[in-house]
């Protein structure tokens, strides 16, 4: 048989005539596999990227929001005509009517039951009494829905609930709700209340302070495992005045006075900018104010009050209230003091009966408000905005580092530490380690937040977890990280890279079959006269697969050179764009960390070389075949 | 031994026609004198030969079918031809001398009766061994000398050496060997398309004589050349014959080239004329 060196001389032979055709060949199976060797480059450098700006924070970590409903039946539609629940309400009604007339009696006050919220109405559909739909109105209801949840509800065991799955930890995340009043931010040292207050038509002012609520979505006591990546520096919480706090890089850019950076900014202004803003981010410090309903309810007195005599400032018959308060200070989070009094000592002491009467009946507080101090310890992601209007780099930036962390968080680590004058109760409750639970009665719910131990565990998990229907007794979804989606987002670009891979070599194989086997049918009569001088078939073989194989290597060099130089070209062009975008979308502590588009890891990249053998291999078996069944005599005479 | 056959009537007309004009007619005159010398020549200078026969072919057939109808190019041909023997295949167009050179080769199956060539029934041989006969045993020329156009003079000569399995040393010396009796010596680093056609069928006679065969199966060698080149290949293959004890048979039409062999071997419609 004919040695291999020599058949490699044999198959050059072959790679001379046909230039055209050959070249030809090359060019368009080149395009096609250089197109896909392009894609491979670049979206194995987007999640290598993914992977390593993943690593600043937690994205490498697999956790999961576990929603507990509490079950079907206590969704409204299946309580409001629950006729233990009605019946019950009903008699706490009834008795709280009867409650109430005793004590207006013993106050000396007048009381109407008639201004009292029902508890029910009738129904004409179902042609029977059902509770009234806003519940949260009568708190008759509310209590007999609590009463007969705390008859019924089994408490909703996570640890039980995930026990067939490798479950790294369970995790806390308390979102901070106050249970009587509301705790927001003041942007900018001010209450955005009283300064929306003073502004009768949206305008500039009020636009800036809708920029710093849309980047405010509420406030968590985080398990560290979530929260601490993102901190940037050190914190002594057992000596500190303030509470730790790690908020997004929209509000902190805000706070800082930036001005938002144009659409054309360049990459090097973007990323100074960020410099910029984690550098003095660290020394910010942004107050809160607490207010509980009774301070709200004073505050927008005295700011209706405030509204109205200016109003009325020139109007001489305008009779002012016989009370009036003073709206505190923008920057205060103050009480609302009274600055005129003209009630007679019998209105100030009926007055007085109303609170008690209220304060038994209404569980009414004395008004209170704190203005709580925070000290920025790092940033978290902003949420991401996608339009389809946006650029490619934005796309990419907004699909691929969706903000895992929609909420502030506080480390849950030092927050324990903390001492208790920082952590009113009014404002935290009783305690820090419950995670996210409502008691609405509308839709009771707890959340609970899981760690698993791998991305196979986390998936399987939320596979059997997931809801779709709205009507579950549990829902699970990725959250504070995207490593599942991009998990997820990573087997996409696989299957579609498998499917293009699919296509393409099916058209490859038809440019290359075609130009093979025209070379085979030409070189017939080459193929006789070697036969005639000795050549076995098993030689003519080997000559055709070696010209195929050096075929291919020419194409693969081809490919080769065209996919690298548009994956490089398209991280040339995105990359500068991108990087300030996922530095900020990761929260990436290492700034000189450069988003790349290009990534050499693919196992792809090996597949391609040995797919283009291979289908040209596959492509040269027919016609080759066919030309060595053939009788050497036949093709010779073919002159 | 030479078989000679009766001159048909279109052989005749065919050879009449030459006389139509002056020039042709004075060339066939020469050369009719130039094949009645040889003739005389070669029946005084080659007896009857009494080596040993070296192909065999004894009631042979081949059919086939061009589209619907059956052509029968061989019709029980029996031949021998001697070792060291020269011979030609003549006859005129379709008459199977080429299918009989071909089936002598191996190249072309008979349908029925036996080739024994060295011995071997060689109609009997699988594809791969009657590749490795032809490889061994056969030497073949063609009329369009059938060179690789990318390889050199040495590359095309070593070729069937390529295919023996040859080592590239070994093949080295015998094409140093297989030059030097052709004439190509000077030419071994030249492309084909730097030669002439006669330098080019000695090319293709040098490859032919690479692996030391017993036979040399040639197809109208001198087709496509110039009678100068034609002479001075047919005088090549003599002193082959001579050099080496090859056996040597050619296809041809040329009546000049026959007269020049040893012995004759006309076909008419696939039988012996």
């Amino acid at each position: 048989m004919i040695r291999p060196l020599d058949t490699i001389t044999l198959a050059m032979t072959k790679l001379r005539i046909r230039k055209v055709r050959l070249a030809f060949t090359i060019l368009v199976s080149g395009l096609l596999f250089g197109l896909l060797l392009a894609v491979i480059l670049i979206s194995s450098g987007i999640l290598q990227s993914l992977d390593s700006f993943g690593r600043e924070n937690i994205g490498k970590k697999y956790i999961t929001a576990t929603t507990h409903f509490g079950g079907d039946e206590y969704q409204f539609y299946n309580i409001e005509s629950n006729n233990t629940i009605v019946t019950r309400a009903e008699q706490i009604h009834a008795e709280r009517i009867s409650a109430k007339k005793a004590e207006a009696k013993r106050l000396g006050i007048e009381f109407n039951p008639t201004e009292d919220p029902v508890p029910t109405e009738f129904n004409k559909d179902l042609g029977k009494k059902v509770l009234i739909e806003d519940l949260a109105q009568s708190p008759s209801v509310l209590q007999a829905v609590e009463e007969y949840r705390a008859g019924r509800d089994k408490p909703f065991d996570i640890d039980e609930h995930t026990k067939n799955y490798d479950v790294k930890r369970q995790l806390t995340e308390l979102f901070i709700q106050p249970e009587f009043g509301t705790l927001a931010p003041m942007p900018d040292g001010k209450e955005d209340a009283i300064v929306n207050a003073d502004v009768e038509q949206p305008n500039s002012a009020y636009q800036s302070f809708e920029d710093y609520t849309s980047s405010y979505n509420g406030l968590s006591v985080a398990d560290d495992v979530i929260s601490m990546p993102y901190a940037a520096k050190k914190f002594d919480p057992k000596t500190a005045d303030s509470i730790p706090i790690i908020i997004n890089y929209n509000y902190a850019e805000k706070t800082l006075g930036f001005e938002k950076l144009p659409s054309t900014a360049t990459a090097n202004e973007k990323l100074e900018r960020i410099r910029e803003v984690r550098e003095k981010s660290t020394n910010l410090q942004i107050d809160f104010c607490y207010r509980n309903n009774e301070s709200l309810a004073l505050l927008n007195e005295a700011m209706i009050q405030k509204k109205e005599m200016n109003k009325n400032k020139d109007d001489k018959e305008y009779v002012k209230p016989s009370v009036i308060y003073k709206v505190p200070a923008d920057n205060s989070c103050g009480s609302t003091e009274i600055i005129s009094d003209t009630r007679t000592t019998e209105e100030r002491n009926l007055a007085q009966k109303n609170e008690e009467f209220a304060r038994i009946f209404d569980k009414t507080q004395d008004p209170l408000q704190l203005k709580m101090k925070f000290e920025v310890i790092g940033l978290a992601p902003s949420a991401q905005s996608f339009s389809g209007t946006q650029s490619v780099a934005d796309g990419i930036s907004a699909l691929l580092a969706s903000a895992p962390v929609p909420n502030w968080l506080i480390p849950a680590g030092y927050f324990q530490q903390l001492p208790a004058e920082l952590k009113p109760v009014a404002v935290f409750g009783e305690s820090a380690t419950a995670t996210d639970v409502s008691k609405t009665p509308k839709a009771p719910y707890d959340v609970h937040i899981t760690e698993f131990s791998s991305l196979a565990a986390a998936k399987s998990y939320l596979e059997a977890n997931a809801c779709f229907s709205g009507t579950c007794e549990v829902s699970a979804q990725p959250h504070a990280t995207n490593s599942i989606i991009l998990a997820d987002v990573r087997g996409l670009v696989e299957t579609i890279l498998l499917w293009i891979t699919g296509i393409i070599s099916f058209v490859a194989i038809i440019i290359l079959g075609s130009m093979i086997g025209r070379t085979i049918a030409d070189g017939r009569k080459e193929t006789a006269v070697f036969r005639a001088i000795g050549a076995k078939r098993i030689d003519i073989v080997a000559i055709y697969s070696w010209y195929t194989i050096l075929l291919s290597l020419r194409v693969i060099v081809f490919v080769a050179l065209l996919g690298v130089l548009l994956a490089f070209i398209v991280n040339y062009w995105l990359s500068p764009s991108v990087t300030p975008m996922a530095l900020t979308a990761f929260s990436a502590q290492d700034l000189t960390k450069q988003f790349v588009l290009i990534g050499f890891n693919s196992p792809y990249l090996i597949y391609i070389p040995v797919i283009i053998i291979c289908i040209s291999l596959v492509a040269m078996l027919p016609p080759l075949l066919m030309s060595i069944r053939r009788n050497p005599i036949n093709d010779m005479r073919q002159e | 031994m030479t078989q000679h056959r009766r001159a048909s009537e279109d052989d005749i007309a065919q050879y009449l026609s030459l006389f139509d004009k002056p020039v042709d007619a004075v060339l066939a005159i020469k050369e009719h004198l130039e094949t009645r010398r040889s003739s005389v020549k070669q029946r005084i200078q080659s007896p009857a030969p009494d080596t040993p026969v070296i192909v065999s072919t004894r009631d042979l057939h081949r059919g086939y079918k061009i589209g619907k109808t059956q052509v029968d190019a061989l019709r029980g041909v029996s031949i021998d031809i001697h070792q060291g023997e020269f011979v030609a295949l003549t006859g005129p167009s379709g008459s199977g001398k080429s299918t009989l050179l071909q089936s002598i080769g191996g190249l072309d199956k008979p349908s029925s009766g036996t080739i024994l060539v060295n011995g071997t029934d060689i109609a009997k041989l699988s594809d791969s061994k009657l590749s490795t006969f032809r490889n061994g045993t056969i030497g073949f020329v063609f009329q369009f000398f059938y060179l690789q156009p990318f390889l050199t003079v040495r590359q095309n000569i070593e070729v069937p050496g390529m295919f023996a399995g040859k080592t590239r040393s070994d093949r080295r010396l015998s094409v140093e060997q297989v030059a030097a009796s052709v004439g190509l010596s000077e030419r071994l680093e030249h492309m084909p398309s730097e030669l002439s056609g006669g330098q080019m069928q000695r090319v293709a006679i040098a490859r032919a004589l690479l692996n030391q065969p017993k036979i040399i199966l040639a197809d109208e060698p001198t087709g496509n050349l110039d009678s100068a080149n034609s002479h001075n290949i047919i005088e090549l293959f003599d002193k082959i014959r001579q050099e080496f004890g090859t056996t040597i048979a050619i296809v041809t039409h040329d009546r000049a080239i026959a007269s020049r062999v040893d012995r004759e071997i006309s076909l008419l419609d696939g039988k012996l004329a």
